[in-house]
């Protein structure tokens, strides 16, 4: 037979030296090197447990020790388990017990007259592999808990009948001005201004909107001390404790807006004084220059003209030569709009 | 469009610029030409003598009251029965667009900067329409 090589740290608390026996043994048949740690009592477990220097795979409990038993034993054990997997090793009496301390933090149970080298050796394997498989998961979790959490920009979840918050962010709450148990006792609405609720309402009901997995759209929000700010939300359907919420984020875009505005208006002046540029102030300048054209009519049939009418002559032309390359500059400064409006 | 008749109808509502056109068709042996100081007035007188077997060459300035150059375009497309008219526009505006717009004009062949000078009145004669009339300048 071929035994497996891995190293495993198994701490065996059972105080029936003849049951205890059949164990180690079962064991080091399935297992080249297995180490066992023994207690014979909750006392001498606790000790084991607490070491630092143990760093145990599994723990196989039986139920009956001459200090402690039943549901306090299990209690006390799974508290210093540190998350280990617990099979408890039961007797037949207590099988009825044994299936109910599952929910106690238990991993799995064992009938003493039913075990096996098998049994025990696949127990142990299938148990270790599972209590890996829950760490992970939860790890998992924390890591999307931590992502929620720590986003430096304010989210929150809602539920999607009643629009009240479930669970926010720091974030949220630093930004909007409210304490966790004040979010929790709110919904959405009380985010926005009071004139926007009729809109809003109709926007959040609307049936098409409702079963949308993804929503984006730009709204208007008011924070606890009253100041108005623009947030663009994004916000998805997702599965939370088993029923669909909706999970947003905030992206506050105030000062982009006001940014943005006050380049639009600086555009629009801009394109204002291209105007008058291009229309008011070449129409004076082009009335001298059809003067200048005509004098020079008269000048050409002269012998010689004169120097300060030469001189008039090229600041007409220079000067149209200024309007015309700031009439250029400023036409092409075209932007599209549309794409930021919100 | 063989017309017997050609009228030039010079349309600007600055006297100066008035003077200044007319000083730049003389000298350029086109005496004969009518002036008119905003679009109301050029259209009235097109309608008027739309029967008369004339081929008008208007110099259509832009920026001017009560109707403007392209408000004057715009009622001329509107007329079904249409006069024989080339136009021309000749302002002092020199933006990209006003340019772009006037080739939404059929009417529309040609387009001026001011000021108006001797040789863009020459060029003229390469219009076939208008050759006709022009080859004594």
């Amino acid at each position: 037979m071929i035994k497996d090589k891995s190293e495993y740290n198994i701490l065996i608390i059972e105080d029936n030296p003849g049951d205890l026996f059949i164990f180690q043994e079962y064991l080091k048949d399935q297992i080249i090197d297995p180490n066992l740690y023994v207690a014979y009592n909750f006392d001498e477990a606790e000790g084991l447990l607490t070491s630092e220097e143990i760093n145990l795979d599994i723990i196989f409990l039986d139920l009956s020790l001459p200090d402690k038993n039943g549901v306090e034993l299990i209690q006390e054990i799974v508290k210093l388990s540190a998350k280990k997997p617990i099979v408890v090793l039961s007797g037949y009496s207590d099988v009825q017990f044994s299936i109910k301390s599952l929910h106690l933090g238990i991993s799995d149970y064992l009938v003493k007259d039913d075990i096996t080298g098998l049994t025990l050796y696949k127990s142990l394997r299938y148990n270790i592999e599972r209590s890996k498989y829950i760490a992970q998961l939860e790890q998992s979790e924390k890591r999307y808990m931590d992502l929620f959490q720590l986003s430096p920009q304010p989210m929150w979840i809602f539920e999607t009948e009643t629009f009240n918050f479930l669970d926010v962010n720091k974030a949220a709450l630093e930004h909007y001005g409210y304490a966790y148990e004040e979010f929790l006792k709110m919904s959405i609405y009380d985010l926005r201004p009071k004139k926007d609720f009729k809109l809003f309402e109709k926007y959040i009901t609307d049936e098409k909107k409702k079963n949308q997995k993804n929503i984006k759209g730009f709204f208007n929000h008011q924070k606890k001390n009253g100041e108005n700010i623009i947030v663009e939300i994004t916000s998805n359907l997702i599965s939370h404790n088993g029923e669909m919420v909706r999970i947003s984020l905030a992206n506050d875009i105030t000062d982009r807006t006001k940014y943005i505005k006050a380049i639009e208006d600086q555009n629009k002046n801009l394109k204002e004084i291209a105007w008058i540029q291009s229309h008011v102030v070449r129409a004076p300048l082009a009335r001298l220059m059809g003067i200048m054209h005509l004098l020079k009519l008269e000048e050409d049939k002269k012998d010689k003209s004169h120097f300060l009418f030469e001189e008039a002559l090229k600041a007409t032309d220079e000067l149209d030569l200024i309007i015309r390359e700031i009439t250029e500059k400023t036409s092409n400064i075209e932007i599209d709009y549309d794409k930021d409006k919100i | 469009m063989t017309k017997t008749k050609f009228e030039i109808l010079l349309v600007d509502d600055d006297p100066i610029v008035q003077f200044l056109h007319k000083s730049v068709l003389i000298d350029c042996n086109l005496s004969d030409q009518k002036l008119f100081s905003n679009g109301q007035l050029v259209l009235d007188y097109v309608l008027e003598n739309k029967d008369n077997d004339v081929l008008f060459l208007i110099l259509l300035d832009i920026n001017m009251p009560f109707m403007n150059g392209w408000e004057f375009l715009e009622e001329l497309n509107k007329i079904t029965f249409k006069p024989t008219i080339k136009v021309v526009i000749v302002t002092s505006s020199i933006g990209a667009s006003d340019k772009e717009k006037s080739k939404n004009y059929s009417q529309v062949f040609d387009f001026f900067e001011k000021p108006l000078e001797n040789n863009m009145i020459m060029g003229l004669k390469n219009n076939e329409d208008l050759a006709p009339f022009l080859n004594h300048i």
